[in-house]
């Protein structure tokens, strides 16, 4: 946050007591601190070989699937992406769930149409129409935003996890692979060209018969955001402003 | 019942990750960063746990590590900091005035913080909601309030002094409002 340093003192002992202040005001909301000490103390515990006999079974029998599954004609993952893509053209709506580690720190709900989406991180409601954003907090206020503007407070790989924006990054700046046909439809791996700002692979599941993706994720470093279709109910376009939220 | 070297890690991890949290708050700009040290002093802690000293307090040897582990991170992200390596060894003393406050909770050891929020008079109490509770910048309170962007951040800088002089005021008196 920019303006935090901004409205901060210059240096010394009064910038370490406005620093220590300011911890602790930031540090009144922290509704995901037990997640993150489970998911750190779960760090320390030692893997079990059994484990690693699970990862090797695993491992095994998707490939065996894939040789399998590779006898069927499956598009290609530039074509099923692109379909994907396609398909939001229509009302989508998205759960989304945030993973530091393994453990589940945020939930969201994404709604989709287009160029315009609306997301909401209980109680802040973010959306945009391709061009501005604009952020309502809890108390109703609204303000604009520009994308790579710093958020006050918020995950800055949420925004990223905006479906529509990643399956458009899939195609430009990721090596696609199709893995196969699985449960939740065809799964397509895209593995990030270089060394990009956002996701490092995104994997995503299609619905053939639907047209459109069924679960998405996205892998960040230490994060990783998993979306699941939940409906395509049809929205009138006021839905995306901030006044019907 | 004798508890194991990692139950007791866990039950010390729980009590002081409150104070982590907010150390770690204080030295970074992003939540997120702040998260990903927490989790790393954690793991950095449990796999120290042997040169810890039991007769020593726990808080002060988390800092320590947390401390360790911001200055190397410093070194690639500095611009991602609030503050030089000297400041962040004061914050450290900041902390330590909570270490001796009575209690067995984050909430009781701060209850000095929620009583000095008290007294803070109208306007500074308000934009310190509107910043920190409502996580808004320092220019959409701005133009809720209709007020330039440098007034909030003196706003913002004088309701923290305020703070600071005022909880400083309660922990001399021995943490009690």
């Amino acid at each position: 946050m920019t303006d935090d340093a901004d409205a901060l003192p210059a240096e010394g002992p009064e910038l370490a007591q406005h620093l220590f202040i300011h911890g602790l005001l930031r540090a009144t909301k922290q509704a995901s601190i037990d997640a993150l000490v489970a998911s750190a103390i779960n760090r320390t515990r030692p893997r079990r070989r059994t484990a690693l006999w699970s990862a090797t079974a695993a491992a095994l029998l998707i490939a065996v699937t894939i040789l399998y599954l590779t006898g069927d004609h499956l598009p290609s993952a530039e074509a099923a992406v692109a379909t994907a893509e396609k398909a939001l053209d229509r009302d989508h709506h998205y759960a989304g769930t945030m993973y530091v580690n393994g453990a589940v720190v945020r939930t969201a709900n994404w709604w989709i149409r287009a160029d315009r989406w609306i997301v909401n991180v209980s109680p802040v409601w973010i959306g945009g129409d391709g061009g501005r954003i604009w952020m309502k907090g809890p108390l109703g206020r609204v303000i604009e935003l520009q994308r790579d503007s710093d958020l006050p407070d918020l995950d800055p790989t949420l925004l990223q996890a905006n479906l529509r924006d990643a399956l458009a990054e899939l195609r430009t700046s990721f090596d696609l692979q199709m893995i196969g046909r699985e449960k939740a439809g065809l799964h397509v791996r895209g593995t990030r060209r270089g060394t990009g700002r956002g996701a490092r692979t995104i994997d995503v599941w299609i619905d053939e018969k639907a047209g459109r993706t069924a679960r998405a994720e996205l892998d960040f470093e230490h994060r990783r955001h998993v979306l699941e279709f939940r409906d395509a109910e049809p929205h009138p376009d006021s839905f995306y402003l901030p006044a019907a939220h | 019942m004798d508890l194991s070297a990692r139950e007791v890690f866990e039950i010390l991890s729980r009590s002081h990750a409150p104070m982590l949290r907010a150390y770690l708050l204080a030295a970074v700009r992003r939540e997120a960063d702040a998260d990903d040290l927490f989790q790393e002093v954690l793991v950095a802690a449990w796999r120290g746990l042997p040169t810890y000293d039991r007769a020593k307090p726990f808080a002060p040897w988390l800092r320590g590590i947390a401390f360790n582990l911001v200055s190397d991170w410093r070194r690639s992200r500095r611009r991602d900091l609030l503050c030089d390596g000297e400041t962040l060894a004061l914050l450290d003393a900041q902390f330590g005035k909570l270490d001796n406050v009575a209690g067995d909770t984050w909430e009781e050891k701060t209850v000095a913080l929620r009583v000095c929020l008290g007294e803070l008079d109208e306007e500074d109490r308000r934009v310190i909601d509107l910043h920190y509770t409502g996580g808004q910048s320092c220019d959409a309170i701005a133009a809720a309030l209709t007020q330039g962007v440098e007034w909030v951040k003196k706003r913002l800088q004088r309701a923290r002094g305020r703070l600071g002089l005022c909880i400083d005021g309660k922990l001399s008196m021995g943490g009690s409002p």
